[in-house]
């Protein structure tokens, strides 16, 4: 968190020296396989001001500061939660760490699947933090139409091993800062999210390079990740500003980008002439064994984003406001620069520098694109490899219980270590005593549970309190170099009352991903997290109740009458009862009856 | 109430009771009679049920597919350079596979299973997907026939490379390649949930592909399977789905081997039959073995989809056509956003298009369970209940002990026979098994007798423990049920056989029909014969025997330690009982 914070930081300090209170800028990575990473960044601040505990019972007043570029329908939000920090990430697909490398920016902007929320609340005590915090995810929830809402105490953490590295803001007298988090993993991102984003922005998505954000591009990628982060820095005179860091990372398929330019959305088979087939083996008119995928490429930003960037994000901005840049191997790429204003036309090859980095500065009202032409897409700048991998799933196939398998590899020549942070709903009901830890290294595998200590150094485990608090798990672990460990743990699933099965009970409950964050000499330097995780709990067909009910209600009903008929019945023997039934008004009527029918067949003869 | 009374009053009155115990024998064989009638009865009109979607979100057959046209270059192309691999063995196949998977941008891995090639595997990560969920498609190197899976291979190849260009997966499609599609691969499944590090989430459903290489480019129909292990099915969503597709390519399916051109009584009869007989030996035979049923267990719902022709040139259905069934499966699957829950899970298909649901089927082992109870009821009724009562300890402790020994052999042959090499041993315990029963040698050297009254109890005892075993078995693995029921029949005829003794040799009638039953309900005999019908002797036995260890399929259990025990008993008493001479003379001079 410190080294995220300090990050905003530093980039804010940027941007205030360069144009005070905005600056964005989109940075384009060609990778392997014709894959592209792209990256906008934007940030934003406040003008200083006077920042108080916003006391809400005692406050009549609202709150009514100027905040310039900052949006100004998020900071009365923030102020009046008491929220000092707020990170939030929507973050939607599958991160392929092997072939991608590390996360852009480290991956401190990065989410797991679905929504996460951090925020460091300032109040007197955790009851108070915890209100503030309620209310902050409920309004946020509207803000950004996601089911923050669903946020409650039963799915909210306090990680431990960040709450020491809160910084950048001191407290009032009496007051704590609070850091409070919560992962929502089935939440779809989709543009109903996108388009708050863009609200928050000065530009509103309408100029810079925020128009290249289209909800139907952004989100036809691999991977997607949007994050917000909101950090609140004071200076000596008192006064204090918020810092607005927006990004958008994606990691877009360029081949599929191209096709669906020329060839519409839907996947049509490849015109026979069209096939790239491999000449070396048999190749004709009914035959084609298929070559990969092209490497002699061209394509441009209008081809990925369906537009170009329009101008700059503001007209009569500073001339850094917004600026873009490219990272690839200027051998193997050819990089145009266009400019397209009402009355020049500038192509400018962005290759001949030899620079693997080259940015420039949209600074003029013009249409910019970029233009992209390679014979081989294969050459790109080397991936960087993360420190350590990750892959959890669950393991049993049983509806009482189940276990967990984590297993990190760490493929460096050096030890890694990291904290392995997982919070997992009460309905799991986890069992260490049968923590299971193997070793897989060149020597083979070996079961090192009982050495344990060796490999994870520091442990802290909240337990989970039924329908009251999730549990939380925090490890120091430490893994050998070249080898990977595996960690195994089981659970026992609980039965949720009635009431507490989500509408689409049948689907699962998604359990939020595990965060990883790698230290080096106790500071964070990276940070990824695992996939989310199905789990499957004894379920309930739903009209089972229903028939329940009929079928009690019968059995009841049946001893009912049983015990009715004992209790008011009185007990007769055989003889006394056919005795007292031949004289009962019934049975004299039945035999007057009897008697008449006897007297007419006797006069009819018959 | 009042009227329950009158009648049970009436009941007394007219001494309805001592007929009815007499004619016990007779109704216990009736019921047992009007229980395979009612079955029987099933496929005539108006008892069964059309197939239809259930879980609205499948929606099959509504998208276009487009693994055509030029799609079937590819795949000629990839078939041609898999037939190339037919020489080399699995793990170099694999090698080159796994290159080509990986050029497609899969992640592809392996899995390790100490007894048989490794399995390749790999995952195709839905983009923007949650990774929480997948979908399987199996092709093993070797179909169930044993012949070189290289249609079904070529398609796997062309339909992953179809499926990374589309976006719209919101599950992970794992592809596997198992060297067969038997130990393997039930050893890939349960490694995917215990230890296996790329994994993609859990497999809803899985289909398994067979398009064997002397097929061609063209084939007639599919042959589908989907009996699980231990009497589990897949969902009827998914065999629907899949069937709903195919009848949109117009591709005949044939279940059970009868396809469903003509349906009639006789075709659903047959289907019926042959479905209830392939659900009791799925896993134990190679042929009952398709593939689908390593899944079972696992909560995923999994089908076997084989090409097959029968004379070349009448109907063409090309290659690419089964991989549109594939596509539109897997793209319906898609679209679930719950689990398969929907459809039954308990059900007899009678044709691809109609079925009879558990309610409806259930019936027909009940009422064997209650003729086997009835005739448990008139032994134990022929004889002094009070000193039944008083040696119910003996009784008990009989059947303790012969529990015990039948929970050894159960333990002990699995490994014995797995031990073994060749078929010789195999045949050897089954012999012994089936003498084992018969303790004829014993019975000579061991002077005391049962009396009467043990005898009668032991019988009825373990013809009510057969009755419980059925009906216990009913729901979960109704065919199993259903054929352990007929099977033991012939045992309910001994108490009465038994009564009717008029000397122990075998010029007394009784005594004969008595060693005839218990020789046919005998569960090794039982066994041989049927392996010999089906063509391999001792295989089924083995297949019995070791598909507890392989496959996890409990249908050895339940014959070793449910069915023989009792047969053990019932031949035990017919070995030790002794007539008593005073009651026969009573009886002949009445």
């Amino acid at each position: 968190m410190v080294l995220l914070t300090g990050l905003i930081l530093s980039l804010l300090v940027q941007v205030t020296i360069a144009t005070q209170f905005y600056k964005e800028h989109l940075n384009l990575k060609p990778y392997p396989r014709n894959k592209l990473l792209t990256g906008f960044d934007f940030n934003i601040e406040s003008q200083p001001f006077e920042l108080s505990y916003y006391n809400v019972s005692a406050t009549t007043g609202e709150i009514a500061h100027h905040y310039t570029h900052f949006p100004s329908s998020l900071g009365p939000i923030i102020e009046s939660t008491n929220t000092r920090e707020l990170h939030l990430r929507f973050t939607q697909g599958w991160w392929d760490a092997q072939s991608w490398g590390k996360l852009p920016h480290d991956g401190l902007f990065s989410g797991g699947t679905g929504v996460e929320v951090v925020a460091v609340i300032e109040a007197p005590d955790i009851a108070i933090a915890q209100q503030h915090w309620s209310r902050l995810t409920k309004i946020l929830s509207g803000f950004f139409c996601a089911s923050l809402n669903f946020i409650d105490n039963d799915s909210t953490t306090y990680p431990k091993h960040l709450t020491k590295k809160i910084g950048g803001y001191a407290p009032e007298q009496g007051n704590k800062l609070f850091l409070l988090r919560a992962a929502l993993p089935s939440e779809p991102v989709c543009t109903e999210n996108l388009t708050p984003f863009l609200r928050l922005l000065p530009t509103r998505g309408k100029s810079g390079i925020s128009t290249l954000l289209d909800g139907h591009k952004v989100f036809d990628s691999l991977w997607h990740g949007m994050s917000i982060d909101v950090v609140t820095s004071c200076e000596d005179n008192g006064l204090c500003s918020l810092q607005l860091h927006q990004t958008i990372n994606q990691m877009v398929d360029i081949i599929r980008s191209i096709r669906k330019q020329t060839e519409g959305g839907i996947p049509k088979p490849t015109p026979g002439d069209k096939l790239r087939c491999d000449t070396s083996k048999t190749y004709n008119v009914w035959q084609c064994f298929p070559l990969g995928d092209p490497t002699e490429i061209d394509w441009s930003l209008q081809t990925i984003y369906g537009r170009k960037i329009i101008g700059s994000a503001f007209e009569d901005g500073d001339r850094e406001t917004s600026s873009i840049s490219v990272d690839f191997d200027p051998a193997a790429w050819e990089v145009t620069f266009m400019k397209d204003a009402p009355n020049s036309l500038v192509h400018r090859s962005l290759s001949d520098s030899k620079d693997v980095h080259v940015s420039e500065f949209l600074h003029e009202n013009a249409n910019y694109d970029l233009k992209f032409e390679t014979k081989s897409s294969t050459n790109v700048l080397p991936i960087v490899a993360p420190p350590l991998y990750a892959s959890r799933s669950l393991t049993g196939y049983s509806l009482d219980k189940g276990g967990l398998r984590v297993s990190f590899a760490n493929p460096s020549d050096k030890p890694v270590t990291f904290v392995y942070f997982e919070s997992t709903p009460w309905f799991m009901r986890l069992y260490f005593n049968d923590l299971k830890l193997s070793l897989k290294n060149q020597d083979g595998e070996a079961d090192v549970t009982a050495n344990q200590e060796e490999y994870i150094q520091n442990r802290y485990y909240r337990p989970a309190i039924d329908r009251t608090r999730p549990s939380q798990m925090e490890l120091k672990i430490t893994i050998p170099a070249n080898s990977s460990l595996a960690m195994t743990y089981s659970f026992d699933k609980s039965l949720l009352l009635y009431h507490e099965y989500p509408p689409d009970a049948n689907h699962g409950f998604d359990i939020e991903p595990a965060v990883i964050t790698i230290l080096e000499d106790d500071k964070a330097t990276y940070e990824f997290r695992t996939t989310s995780l199905l789990l499957t709990l004894p379920t309930p067909d739903f009209s089972m109740p229903y028939n329940v009910i009929i079928l009690t209600c019968t059995v009841l009903s049946l001893a009912f009458g049983i015990v009715f008929n004992l209790l008011t019945k009185q007990v007769v023997t055989e003889e006394e009862f056919e005795k007292v039934s031949a004289n009962t008004k019934a049975a004299k009527i039945k035999r007057q009856v009897k008697y008449r029918i006897y007297q007419v067949k006797q006069i009819l003869g018959i | 109430m009042a009227l329950a009374e009158t009648v049970l009053r009436k009941i007394h009155k007219l001494g309805l009771i001592p007929k009815i115990i007499k004619f016990l024998p007779l109704c216990s064989f009736l019921l047992a009679v009007s229980s395979i009638l009612y079955l029987i009865s099933l496929p005539m009109d108006g008892n069964y049920r059309n197939t239809y979607i259930s879980e609205n979100a499948l929606m099959p057959a509504q998208v276009t597919s487009y693994f055509r046209e030029s799609e079937w270059n590819i795949v000629r192309g990839y078939r041609e350079s898999i037939t190339k691999l037919s020489d080399q063995d699995v793990s170099s196949r694999n090698k080159i596979l796994e290159s080509w998977l990986e050029q497609l941008g899969l992640t592809t891995s392996y899995h390790v299973n100490g007894f048989a090639n490794d399995t390749l595997y790999a995952i195709m990560h839905a983009p923007r997907g949650e990774n929480t969920e997948a979908m399987a498609l199996v092709v093993p190197w070797a179909t169930s026939e044993g012949k070189y899976n290289s249609g079904a291979m070529a398609l796997a190849m062309g339909l992953a490379r179809y499926f990374t260009r589309m976006s719209i997966w919101s599950k992970n499609i794992v592809f596997v390649f198992p060297p067969d599609s038997r130990k393997s691969l039930r050893s890939w499944v349960d490694a995917y949930h215990t230890d296996l590090d790329e994994t993609a989430g859990s497999i809803e459903a899985a289909v398994v592909l067979e398009y064997d290489e002397t097929l061609g480019d063209y084939f007639e129909f599919i042959d589908m399977f989907y009996h699980g292990l231990n009497g589990q099915f897949p969902n009827l969503d998914l065999l629907n789905t899949a069937n709903v597709i195919n009848y949109h390519e117009n591709i005949k399916v044939s279940i059970e081997g009868i396809d469903n051109k003509n349906i009639d009584y006789t075709t659903r009869l047959l289907t019926l039959v042959k479905g209830i007989i392939s659900s009791c030996l799925t896993g134990l035979t190679q042929e009952n073995t398709n593939g689908c049923e390593e899944f079972s267990g696992w909560q995923i719902q999994a089908i076997t989809l084989r090409a097959r022709t029968k004379d070349k040139g009448e109907e063409h259905r090309d290659i690419t056509q089964l991989g549109r069934v594939v596509d539109g499966t897997f793209r319906s699957v898609n679209n679930l956003l719950e689990k398969f829950h929907q459809s039954f899970f308990f059900y007899l298909l009678m044709s691809s298009k109609n079925f009879i649901s558990i309610g409806t089927y259930l019936p027909a082992a009940v009422i064997l369970a209650v003729s086997l109870a009835i005739s448990a009821l008139s032994a134990i009724l022929s004889i002094d209940r009070n000193e039944a009562i008083s040696n119910l300890s003996f009784i008990l402790r009989t059947f303790t002990y012969v529990e015990i020994v039948c929970l050894g052999l159960a333990l002990s042959i699995p490994k014995l026979v797995a031990t073994s090499e060749g078929d010789q041993v195999s045949a050897v315990s089954l012999l012994v098994l089936s003498s084992l029963g018969f303790l004829s040698v014993g019975s000579i050297f061991f002077k005391k007798r049962l009396s009467k009254t043990i005898t009668f109890s032991l019988i009825s005892l373990s013809l009510l423990l057969i009755s419980l075993l059925i009906t216990a078995l009913l729901i979960v693995h109704f065919s199993l049920a259903l054929m352990i029921g007929i099977l033991v029949l012939p045992l309910t005829f001994v108490p009465t056989l038994m009564n009717q003794f008029t000397g122990q040799d075998f010029k007394d009638k009784a005594y004969i029909g008595t060693i005839i039953c218990l020789i046919v309900s005998n569960p090794f005999f039982v066994v041989l014969t049927a392996g010999n019908v089906l063509g391999n002797g001792s295989d089924l036995f083995e297949g019995l025997v070791l598909a507890w260890n392989d496959l996890q399929c409990w249908t050895w259990l339940v014959v070793i330690l449910g069915w023989f025990p009792c047969w053990i008993v019932i031949t035990g008493c017919f070995m030790f009982y002794k007539i008593d001479i005073d009651e026969l003379l009573k009886k002949k001079l009445q």
